[in-house]
């Protein structure tokens, strides 16, 4: 394993003053990555990306450069690239942060990706209440425009690139690539039927790449500084430096980058240690939709391999941290309540699982609950997990099977006493158990 | 304000940016949002109207996404984050006094005009509890101080944003800026459009080659895909792309991970599943019909 602990290497534009204006970008390296990549073939770009084992960024950690290999070439069709910048995972603030900041490094990656993938035209679906980010995006793109990093000659070397940033509306699920590219042709964003997959049949029936913020600006370091430089961070299957958000009760939540494998007790002294002194209970290791984790799983490694082996996912590397103060079913109900609002309503499991999953939490908390609501719980999460069409279904189980795995005690309290032990909810006053036969029955009207 | 020859015109510019032009819908909602405050029911059959849907299809997706709004918002709109981290450092609390301010309703035409919603993680969970007023983050911020932003919004003077240091503009201004319209680079990209709308083989789906339905399969009305579109839906498409499909599927073996291996079964099943290749070679028996149910749906 490389060095750990804190880094500066995607980030260390970040403190340059006024470094979204072009002209102080250029003073600072900036789109030195894109002309080393003017002198290179398409298909070098890709394997050296390839050679960095840069993961992507968005939370399923698939191999950047595996990825744009699949990208069909020469069909005749329009090629396209497309950047997920549509950042909505609680937990997860990342590329809001780069975009905000530093947006020209944004867009030189998306330059490079479309030059490794002969591609003339890139998006940038922004996640539409980002609005600080927008304008900073806006202005940049006009900059790279006016200079000739954009359009039909980028940097003189003939080759054609047009950027358009496309503002979302407001739907987590738009996160899903195929959702994404259903929103961006001017849809409801909901998951696509796969196969054909987007490198054949992506957005308006092309070949497309959809690739999160992270991932893109990840490519011109890559290409400045070597292969051998993102290596020296992390580990052989998870080389490179991360951007971590680590939020919740810590005593400095904010943007950290570091290398890979780095532990999450590191991460929280990195942070400041816990808010007031209070203990850890549980985490969140890469956002809500992750499985959560006890204090005891501290010391493990933040790299996809060992998160995974505790049966948890690396995610988007945003690290959420929670103390003995807070209520771990509580907290489980108002992830499930989110993605009960976010879910499409396409397939069934997640549409109505989300829903009933939030009336039986609900029912626990004001003190309804019946212990058979624990078996309940994972029966419907059972039925949700696999069997629905896109991942938010899989993202909306995590954290209830995940914390009746560790915090089953919880829950039983919950349930035994009839009120919620962190005084968050007035007990119901003669705490009546909700009559609740059948799914079919409770829902049909009275 | 309503909608007037200048709203079509831009609606109709904004069409011109992209190779299909239904793919403006989301801009040309927000822009019809920043002409009459909220998506009317004339900014919905402008939308119609201007890319060649139904107003239907139209009204499906407006009511999809969260920032659409269907009543007239007023001049601010307060979003209070009430994911867990906003919700333990007090957020939930926030809201509910948002709430009760405005008389328990979520709209206050009352002043400037606000209306308050509580909003999925915002993405700037270090700055918990977090509150946007048109979309600008101010945080963390104290309960007292959460309440002083509600105040101010009625009277019409939200300070500035503690993070962005921008003072919030109006919705409709706000709305505006989203729509895109103003972002200009229109003839670059314009200019891109029509050169992807030139391709080979222009963008656009072929009946079958998805599940999704083929809106316009002739090219649609605003001239988008058009007679190049035609000739490549006339004509049979290429020779499918064969991606090297064994060193990819040996790549993905070797990155062991549970997603690489369902993907790399997937890329090999695609062919089965991908129009283009329904064609058997010479040498090859014929393709059954996958009984696989979810198959059936691709022939829409």
């Amino acid at each position: 394993m490389g060095t750990t602990g804190q880094v500066t290497a995607m980030s260390y534009r970040y403190d340059i003053d006024g470094v979204a204006d072009l002209e102080v970008y250029e003073q600072h390296d900036g789109y030195e990555g894109l002309r080393i990549a003017l002198g290179m073939e398409p298909a070098e770009i890709v394997q050296a990306v390839k050679d960095s084992g840069l993961r992507g960024r968005g939370g399923a950690g698939f191999p950047t450069g595996l990825k744009w290999s699949f990208v069909a070439q020469g069909t005749g069709k329009p090629i396209y690239i497309v950047c997920n910048a549509d950042e909505g995972e609680p937990g997860t603030f990342k590329d809001r942060p780069l975009m905000e900041l530093d947006p020209h490094q944004l867009i030189e990656g998306m330059i490079v990706g479309g030059l490794a993938l002969n591609s003339e035209q890139g998006y940038i679906y922004l996640r539409g209440e980002f609005a600080h980010a927008g304008r900073q995006l806006a202005a940049a793109i006009r900059q790279a425009y006016a200079k000739g990093y954009l359009g039909a000659d980028v940097m003189g070397s003939g080759r054609r690139f047009d950027l358009t940033l496309h503002r979302a509306a407001g739907a987590y699920i738009c996160g899903e690539e195929t959702a994404l590219l259903d929103s961006l042709e001017g849809r409801r964003g909901q998951p696509r039927l796969r196969p054909p997959f987007p490198a054949a049949h992506g957005l308006f029936g092309c070949p497309t790449t959809v690739n999160n913020v992270e991932s893109i600006a990840a490519v011109p370091f890559i290409l400045r500084h070597g292969v051998d430089w993102w290596r020296q961070w992390g580990t052989d299957k998870s080389p490179g430096p991360k951007l971590m958000c680590i939020s919740g009760e810590v005593e400095r939540p904010g943007n950290y980058e570091v290398a890979l494998g780095t532990t999450v007790a590191d991460m929280i002294e990195l942070a400041g240690g816990m808010k007031d002194g209070r203990e850890l209970r549980f985490f969140c290791p890469g956002g809500s939709s992750t499985p959560m984790l006890p204090a005891s799983a501290a010391d493990t490694p933040y790299t996809f391999e060992d998160i995974a082996a505790e049966g948890s996912l690396l995610g988007t590397g945003a690290l959420m941290i929670y103390s003995t103060q807070t209520s771990v079913v509580d907290t489980v109900l108002r992830f499930t309540e989110f993605y009960e609002h976010e879910s499409c309503g396409k397939c069934t499991p997640c549409r109505e699982g989300g829903y009933w999953l939030s009336q039986v939490l609900r029912r626990i908390v004001t003190g309804g609950g019946r212990m058979e609501d624990l078996e309940l719980l994972e029966d419907v999460c059972d039925n949700i997990f696999g069997r629905s069409f896109c991942a938010l279904g899989d993202g909306m189980t995590s954290p209830i099977v995940s914390s009746l795995k560790y915090f089953r005690d919880e829950y039983e309290t919950y349930i035994r006493e009839r009120r919620c032990p962190f005084g968050l909810y007035p007990p119901a006053p003669d705490a009546p158990t909700v009559e609740f036969t059948a799914f079919p029955a409770a829902a049909g009207p009275s | 304000m309503a909608i007037t020859e200048t709203t079509r015109e831009e609606a109709q510019a904004l069409a011109l940016r992209y190779p299909v032009a239904r793919a403006a819908l989301l801009p040309i909602l927000h822009l019809v949002q920043s002409v009459d405050g909220y998506v009317s029911d004339e900014g919905m059959a402008l939308a119609a109207e201007v890319l060649g849907l139904t107003r239907a299809e139209v009204g499906a997706v407006a009511t999809f996404y969260t920032m659409y709004k269907r009543e007239p918002v007023g001049n601010y709109l307060l979003s209070v984050c009430t994911n867990p981290t906003c919700k333990i450092a007090g957020a939930q609390a926030i809201y509910e006094a948002y709430v009760e301010a405005c008389g328990g309703r979520h709209v206050d035409p009352d002043g400037a005009g606000v209306m308050v919603e509580h909003a999925e993680c915002l993405g700037i969970c270090d700055a918990a509890p977090v509150v946007q007023i048109n979309y600008e983050m101010y945080g963390p911020v104290t309960h007292d101080e959460a309440m002083g932003l509600l105040n101010a919004a009625k009277a019409g003077e939200p300070p500035a944003s503690n993070r962005s240091g921008h003072v919030p503009a109006t919705f409709t201004a706000v709305e505006r800026e989203f729509s895109g319209i103003d972002d200009g680079v229109h003839d670059q990209l314009v200019e891109a459009a029509r050169l992807q709308a030139a391709a080979a083989v222009p963008p656009a789906y072929r009946t079958g080659e998805t599940d999704l339905p083929v809106t316009h399969p002739g090219g649609d009305p605003s001239g988008h895909g058009g007679a190049a579109f035609r000739a490549a839906f006339d004509t049979p498409p290429g020779s499918p792309p064969a991606p090297q499909e064994q060193e990819v599927v040996e790549e993905l073996a070797a990155t062991g991970t549970d997603t690489a291996q369902e993907l790399a079964q997937q890329v090999t099943g695609d062919d089965a599943a991908t129009p283009d290749a329904v064609l058997p070679a010479a040498d090859q028996p014929p393709v059954v019909p996958s009984s696989d149910p979810d198959d059936a749906t691709e022939e829409a």
